[in-house]
């Protein structure tokens, strides 16, 4: 089964990420995300970066990892291409591993995240997320 | 239920929970086009929320966007009403500034190529790339205190410019204090560049007049007289504004009561509301220096290869704001808190919001097709405050997906088909140009007959690309 795929939306990006969990599936969005603004080229990371998010609501998670994804781009020049998530109680304890914009010979820009047709469905084995980037 | 109520007016009856009605303003196509994605979705969701007068309206050019329609249209009341950053968009003050040259095609094409260079390399656009001067805070403060007339102190910008600039390229009520350090970190870098997706610098030529004498007042009355239009916004740190106010009015308001979580708002005159007013304008204004400072590169490119040439700006108007108007409600005066997300603001004559040169012909109003397609100049109408809340379409729309448009199209055909129409293009990648190509677009020609038709708008000129710089 596919892990993530790009759904038709008429002017944004619309990603449906699959994992065995919560957390699987955020990392399959966060690698389409990467896929997109890396325009697929793969480069090995060699930096990475440290945050904690609140796990409080799911949604509001997804949205303020993203928001954070593409803040490093702006102003770090740090691209997302590989991501470990570590939930704990309170907190997501998260490691983004990736690489300097300058080493891409250019990258897609994406605004912001949205909540627009965001969605997290659970089934017995597996969660589903929809996301849409505003680019 | 949605019924035709007359030649391109269409109502969506007020239902459940929709506090008012929906309206449509399209013809028979260009509706099949809204009805294909969640545009009418979205106009009933928006005629949920509180303090919405009248009804919840989308332009011509309307599709689905996240929480609002791109093309929407929706008047609060101030006492009771809401703000909401989802119905202005995330490119705060996205907007489109024209430029008027003393030039003739004829010499122009002599020098395109190395104009354009000129331009480009002037001018970062696509992503990732950086302005050449990178703004420490106090001055990322000052450009979002003072929009334009930051631009002005530093001559890059003249008291016409500014006189023709809405608001005067300055928007009161903005606050620094209220934009978060994450935004401002995306601003510094980005001020003085033009970004990806739809931005682009397009010069034009006039191509055929339909009213001379408003034609006149908005200097392009001259066939084949080269124009530029430049159409960007407030860049990341518009975008990163309207997340923050997002998520905190998430926080203070909470989401479950919305049909859409991308509805998040405050009310007009709680604190958080106020906050937000403040955010926006200084984003708003941080657009205004950006499209200035571009305006100040153009200029330059064009004198170091014409140096009799004279750059002028005709007007330079947002598409994606919220501004506090007033309109005749039940016969009664009253200011509203006006959202125009993907909509261009229509004032007729005499407004004392517009320019003094255009109280006799209504506001100019910039509608550009897709790339390669024509652009038309209008005038802002009377009839636009009675029926549209003074608002009239602000492009083409989106048609295709960036996902179709990238499997069906590809840049080599279209770089042909558009050195076919002899149009140059310098574009940022090969994918902006395709997403970008005109058949993902909706036909500008009917977007901006249904406005002439309603009068919510006067034609006035077509402009025909000449050279484009893409991001």
């Amino acid at each position: 089964m596919k892990k993530y795929i790009f759904l038709d939306h008429t002017a944004d990006i619309k990603i449906w990420a699959s994992g065995k969990n919560f957390e699987e599936a955020l990392k399959n969005i966060v690698l389409a995300t990467s896929e997109y603004v890396t325009k697929s080229k793969k480069i090995k990371p060699s930096q990475k970066k440290s945050l904690s998010l609140e796990n409080k609501d799911e949604k509001e998670m997804i949205y303020g990892l993203l928001d954070e994804i593409i803040y490093l781009i702006d102003v770090e020049n740090f691209v997302t291409t590989k991501i470990q998530i570590k939930k704990q109680e309170k907190h997501f304890i998260i490691t983004l591993f990736g690489n300097s914009t300058k080493k891409y010979v250019s990258i897609n820009q994406i605004k912001a995240p949205t909540y627009s047709e965001m969605s997290i469905s659970r089934k017995k084995d597996s969660c589903e997320i929809t996301v849409v980037l505003d680019v | 239920m949605i019924k035709k109520i007359s030649e391109n007016i269409w109502e969506i009856e007020k239902e459940k929970d929709m506090r008012v009605p929906g309206r449509i303003f399209a013809s028979e196509k260009l509706f099949e086009k809204i009805k294909s994605d969640k545009t009418i979705e979205q106009v009933k969701n928006v005629a949920k929320l509180p303090g919405i007068v009248r009804e919840s309206i989308a332009m011509s050019d309307a599709h689905q966007g996240y929480g609002f329609c791109v093309g929407g249209v929706a008047a609060f009341d101030v006492e009771t009403g809401i703000i909401s950053p989802g119905g202005i968009g995330y490119d705060i003050n996205c907007g489109v500034r024209l430029l008027s040259t003393n030039l003739s095609k004829e010499k122009f094409l002599k020098k395109r190529a190395l104009v354009l260079n000129e331009i480009y390399k002037k001018i970062p656009s696509g992503v990732g790339e950086e302005s050449k001067t990178i703004f420490s805070e106090k001055e990322i403060n000052e450009i979002l205190e003072k929009g334009s007339h930051w631009a002005l102190e530093r001559k890059m910008a003249t008291k016409k410019d500014i006189e023709n600039t809405e608001d005067n390229g300055k928007i009161e009520g903005a606050d620094a204090r209220k934009v978060s350090q994450r935004a401002k970190a995306r601003g510094r870098k980005q001020i003085g560049t033009l970004g990806a997706g739809n931005h682009f610098i397009e010069i034009q030529e006039v191509e055929n007049i339909f009213n001379a004498e408003i034609a006149k007042k908005f200097k392009t009355d001259k066939k084949e007289r080269i124009v530029v239009m430049i159409h960007t916004g407030s860049r990341g740190l518009g975008h990163q504004t309207a997340s923050d106010y997002i998520m905190k009015m998430e926080k203070t308001y909470g989401f479950e009561h919305l049909p859409d979580r991308e509805l998040a708002y405050a009310p007009i005159n709680s604190e958080l509301g106020k906050d937000y007013r403040s955010a926006m304008a200084a984003a708003a204004n941080f657009a205004f220096a950006n499209r200035q400072i571009i305006t100040h590169h153009i200029r330059e490119a064009f004198k170091k290869f014409f140096p009799e040439s004279k750059v002028s700006v005709v007007y330079d108007i947002a598409h994606n704001i919220a501004k506090f108007e007033e309109f005749k409600i039940n016969g009664k005066k009253k200011i509203l808190c006006v959202h125009r997300k993907g909509a261009t603001r229509s004032f007729g004559k005499n407004r004392k919001e517009i320019p003094k040169e255009y109280r006799k012909t209504g506001c100019p109003i910039f509608i550009p097709g897709s790339m390669g397609t024509e652009s038309y100049v209008l005038a802002g109408t009377e009839k636009a405050r009675e029926i549209s809340f003074a608002s009239t379409p602000h492009g083409a729309g989106r048609v295709l997906s960036r996902n179709y448009a990238k499997q069906t199209l590809s840049a080599e055909k279209i770089r042909k088909a558009l050195s076919e129409k002899n149009i140059m293009i310098k574009a940022g990648s090969e994918k902006g140009l395709v997403e970008e190509a005109p058949e993902a677009y909706k036909d500008v020609n009917e977007v901006v007959k249904v406005g002439q038709e309603l009068g919510i708008a006067t034609l006035v000129t077509r402009l025909k690309p000449v050279a484009v710089v893409k991001g």
